[in-house]
């Protein structure tokens, strides 16, 4: 890696395919510091190694002899995830999620900064994490979670609060610019996981939401996945599934053109209730309005901007009317106001530029020498 | 002369609102001819000239002995010795736990144990190099466990047997060495005995034995007063023991006040609530048998609640408030000052700021109509969990725009700090402030400062009636409104918007036949159906003490048809009412639906809605709140309280309802 700073990033999943949040804050360190980002990303067999088109970007995968999220699985990635941080010796170190905090427990090498991307819940792989995370605290130099309610709880929870931490929504590093309004063809999207209990793939095959033109991208899965696969391929009326589209920035140049987007998540666990969607962010940087049910922090925003239509809560009726007062608006001059709503909470707040300001702030604090190499960034 | 002695425990430093409260009582004292004596904790630094003698006596101070409504649990001689002990041997007892967590977290993340997997389950591990001797470690481990498992299964009776016996030979050959650590253990018992109790101990024979040093040094007797401003069981008891010890004491007068709410609501809300007080009504009744007992609360409220025991009659004291410098004239500059003054708490509402500074940024912040000053500083190391992620958050912000400061602030800077603050935000939590008093909110409301209040407390309660008089003289002009009905219900009420209106009002007539207890929360509400379907609700919440209660709502533009409620926010009580009017109004220039304080509801967004209709109102709210101010500093004046202390003046009202003629001036 020569004498440029090493950014280190351990990935609980194979990167390209979900959330982009790690690989995009290993980027932008390493353009604001002017070094290289290496990201060990795990070994998932229904993900194959996708190439990241980067200059300062590396992405090695680190296999395992069974299910990286199996605990085997993790002990195996934990181990030879340390013997390579010893060898390459970072000076920042990204962790995401508690996956990869094993590694703290006997790593000789100290990086300047170690910091914690909280996507998910801590315990997520047991309780038993919480005597790990108790003794891996101190090694801790930045938290980040994307929602600031599940901030606060899981500061509680696992005894975190005194760190530093910062609420990095997860908005994308790269956008497409918003299509004019007369662009739009006229309907709803969804992107996402199609799953029966978590995102409400039920609803699109009821007869009160056929009657609106919906498009479903992403992956089917969930119990019975094969047969919610063969009725949605039917079709039920104006809803129609369009398969999965890879990563990158496909997947927005297409949200780009539609006029409304979904976003809904069960909210029976802690981490779905205050989900902080991707795809929230995703359609209000496109400017393409969503559709969201009241989740905490798409509550707030759609409030504070008005950038947006919110449900009222996560029944099939609401989903219904939240549908039905969309589709009024279309080809109005409150469709446009939307779009401007968008633009501007873009503008103001949710972007790349000015979350990622939170956590130059912080790390200015912590390591002050540590990015002055390139104060303009990538 | 006859004295006048206040005594504040709490009292550690000279700063602060306690001080503060402390030295406005003592220096009207000292303007009506007592002799005047301030009795503080020991660590107060004393040697300062001031005209009242200070005597640092106490051991610990209020908050380290108040009586929480369970006890804590007893702790041992020992225990209490070994916390003593300097770190890390205080840490003896938690040692063995963190030592087996440390080598099971170790070892569960351990090459050993990846090792011992292979064993069990057969499939190599191609991917992490295992040596030969890790492996046959694992194996062998692995063996042994299942070996010992079966060993122990089938030897356990005998083996019961011989570990009786191994303990008795054990204990007989240890015989010396145990008698050494018991020796070591009733040492660091004693440690626990003669550095006296901890200050969390919950008993009140400290602040007995100190109060009885300072009747004693003070020679308290018949003619003198004295005063404990922040009281409860553990005072009372002081009371008692310090007057048995020295009878002379008993015949002064004591003046005991208290300030925290027994109940979060008004009484008789909660079954059974009464039962959880009888230590603190039996504390008031021997109190009262063997001294000359006076009680007070600073709140109306409260005064409710403590009547409720049943045992003596509570007064309502006012607070008295710093007499400030008049507020400048360039008050109300641009850009508007918002301020949170007092300690970051949750309590005090301090998580919920971030979110209110985020909402305003765009139209408020961004543009230079307004920018705040919020005092950061935490109550406990590092802060409460919920106030350390918002500082965190509020840092985020231009510090041009979002001034955060730290104190606390001697009393010359605080008062600098507020005359400067345009808008003083107060985003108390309603359970914990529903009776209880503010002494800053009565600082802003005597300084003529616009606040914005949660509904449900006492702060709303305070200044309810000019609001409500603000808005009936608004409901009064006959030709704005649109239409208007009596209804006998508001249960399941649906009305479409007329095109006209631009606002709604509900005038709840109260029942008089079977008026609603003092302080009883009522919510009435407004929700708005829009045109697709979903529906936004507005909720203002109002203590209900007058005849009627009345509710104004903005409707949005975009209404189509409207659902109105009240219900009460104890919610197994239905509102009996004399029925309700519905107005409909046409007001397009938009007038402030309140006077000096905006008083926002539990919905989200209300916080920012309501520093939204102070900003946008700023002019008629600073007018109505300096008028409110006259005669809020006649009532809250120290030498009135003093006059009232020392005279046993019967209850005086500390509610504000304005004079008809100057009602005629306000909105």
């Amino acid at each position: 890696m020569g004498d440029r700073p090493l950014i280190a990033c351990l990935s609980d999943v194979s990167v390209g395919y979900g959330s982009p949040q790690g690989l995009d804050l290993s980027r932008a360190l390493a353009g604001r510091c002017g070094g290289t980002a290496l990201v060990l990303e795990t070994d998932q067999n229904e993900r194959p190694p996708l190439p990241v088109k980067h200059p300062a970007v590396l992405v090695e995968r680190l296999s395992t002899t069974v299910n990286p999220h199996a605990e085997r699985g993790r002990i195996e990635f934990c181990l030879q995830a340390r013997a390579r941080l010893e060898t390459l010796r970072p000076e920042i170190l990204i962790l995401c999620n508690a996956y990869a905090l094993p590694v703290l427990l006997s790593l000789t090498h100290r990086p300047q900064v170690i910091i914690l991307l909280a996507l998910e819940r801590m315990l997520t792989y047991g309780d038993e994490d919480l005597q790990l995370i108790r003794l891996v605290r101190k090694r801790l130099d930045l938290l980040i979670f994307p929602e600031e309610n599940r901030a606060l709880l899981e500061s509680r929870r696992c005894l975190l609060h005194g760190l530093p931490t910062v609420v990095m929504y997860n908005v994308k590093m790269e956008t497409v610019p918003p299509q004019p309004v007369s662009a739009r063809n006229g309907r709803f999207i969804y992107g996402g996981t199609i799953h029966p209990a978590l995102t409400f793939a039920d609803y699109y095959l009821s007869e009160d939401v056929g009657r609106f033109p919906i498009d479903l991208y992403g992956l089917i899965d969930g119990p019975g996945h094969d047969a919610l696969r063969c009725r949605l391929e039917a079709g039920n009326g104006g809803v129609r599934y369009r398969g999965s589209v890879p990563g990158g920035g496909h997947f927005s140049g297409l949200l780009s053109h539609y006029c409304f987007s979904l976003v809904t998540w069960t909210p029976d666990r802690e981490d779905t209730y205050y989900a902080a969607p991707n795809k929230f962010f995703e359609s209000i940087a496109c400017g393409v309005p969503p559709i969201a049910a009241p989740h905490p922090i798409c509550a707030t925003l759609i409030n504070r901007y008005g950038c947006g239509l919110l449900l009222r809560d996560w029944s099939l009726a609401a989903f219904r009317d939240g549908l039905a007062e969309a589709a009024v608006s279309i080809g109005t001059p409150r469709f446009q106001t939307l779009v401007d709503r968008c633009r501007r909470a873009f503008e103001q707040e949710l972007n790349w530029d000015a979350q990622f300001a939170k956590v130059v702030r912080q790390l200015d604090r912590i390591a002050p020498l540590l990015l002055k190499g390139n104060p303009d960034g990538e | 002369m006859a004295k006048l002695v206040l005594i504040d425990p709490s009292l550690r430093d000279s700063g602060g609102h306690y001080y503060e409260y402390a030295i406005r009582v003592l220096s009207s004292a000292d303007r009506a001819g007592f002799e005047t004596v301030l009795a503080t904790h020991r660590d107060f630094p004393s040697g300062k000239i001031r005209p009242w003698r200070e005597l640092p006596i106490f051991r610990h101070s209020f908050w380290t002995h108040y009586q929480a409504p369970q006890p804590a649990p007893p702790r041992s001689l020992l225990d209490r010795g070994i916390d003593r002990l300097p770190w890390p041997l205080s840490r003896i007892r938690s040692a063995p736990r963190y030592l087996h967590q440390l080598v099971r977290v170790h070892f569960r993340f351990s090459r050993l144990n990846l090792a011992v997997m292979v064993a069990i389950d057969g499939r190599p591990c191609g991917v992490v190099p295992l040596s030969r001797l890790t492996l046959s470690s694992a194996r062998r481990l692995l063996a042994l466990y299942r070996w010992s498992r079966r060993a122990a299964r089938l030897a356990a009776p005998a083996l019961n047997r011989v570990r009786q016996a191994a303990a008795v030979a054990a204990a007989l050959a240890a015989a010396p060495a145990a008698l050494a650590i018991g020796a070591v253990l009733a040492g660091l018992a004693v440690v626990g005995l003669v550095r006296g109790r901890p200050a969390v101990a919950n008993d009140g024979g400290s602040f007995g034995a100190d109060l009885t040093t300072l009747g004693r040094d003070v020679a308290i007797a018949r003619g003198d007063h004295v005063f404990l401003p922040t009281s409860h069981i553990v005072e009372l008891e002081g009371i008692v023991a310090a007057c048995q010890r020295v009878p002379a004491m008993a015949a002064a007068t004591w003046h005991v006040l208290f300030r925290h709410d027994l109940f979060k609501g008004p009484p008789g809300t909660c079954p059974g609530e009464l039962e959880a007080h009888r230590p603190l009504r039996n504390a008031l009744r021997r109190a009262a048998c063997l001294a000359d007992l006076r009680v007070y609360t600073d709140t109306e409220l409260l005064t409710d609640q403590y009547d409720a025991l049943g045992v003596l009659p509570f007064r309502t004291f006012p607070i008295p408030s710093a007499a400030l410098p008049d507020r400048p004239a360039a008050a109300g500059r641009k850009p508007l000052v918002v301020a949170y003054l007092g300690d970051a708490r949750e309590e005090k509402g301090f998580q919920h700021l971030p979110r209110l500074v985020a909402d305003l940024h765009d139209e408020y912040l961004a543009v230079g109509r307004v920018r705040f000053t919020i005092q950061s500083n935490f109550n406990v190391p590092g802060g409460e969990p919920a106030c350390a992620l918002a500082k965190t958050r509020l840092q985020d912000f231009d510090p041009a725009a979002v001034k955060l400061i730290d104190g606390p602030f001697p009393p010359a800077a605080y008062g600098a700090l507020l005359n400067a603050t345009d808008i003083l935000l107060l985003p108390y939590d309603p359970g914990r402030y529903f009776a209880r008093s503010s002494g800053i909110f009565v600082e802003a409301m005597g300084q003529g400062i616009p606040a914005v209040i949660p509904g449900g407390t006492w702060m709303a309660y305070a200044v309810q009636d000019s609001s409500q008089a603000c808005l009936a003289r608004l409901i009064e002009r006959r030709a704005t409104q649109v239409a208007a009905e009596r209804v006998d219900t508001l249960a399941g009420l649906v009305r479409p918007r007329p095109p006209a209106a631009s606002h709604a009002a509900l005038v709840l007539a109260m029942d008089r036949a079977a008026p609603l207890p003092r302080g009883s929360l009522v919510e009435l509400g407004c929700g708005e159906a829009l045109a697709g379907g979903c529906e936004t609700q507005v909720t203002v919440r109002t203590l209900a003490a007058a005849p009627r209660l009345i509710a104004v709502f903005r409707l949005r533009p975009d209404t189509a048809q409207l659902r109105f409620s009240a219900t009460l926010a104890a919610r197994d009580q239905a509102i009996v009412s004399d029925g309700c009017e519905l107005i409909f109004l046409n007001w397009p220039e938009d007038p402030p639906l309140g006077a000096a304080v905006a008083v926002f509801g539990p919905e989200p967004g209300g916080f920012a809605g309501a520093v939204r209709e102070v900003v946008d109102h700023y002019p008629a709210y600073r007018r109505s709140a300096a008028e409110l101010a006259v005669d809020w500093r006649s009532v809250h004046c120290p030498d009135r309280m003093v006059e009232q202390l020392v005279g046993g003046v019967a209850e005086t009202a500390c509610r504000h309802t304005p004079a008809p003629e100057r009602s005629r001036r306000l909105g």
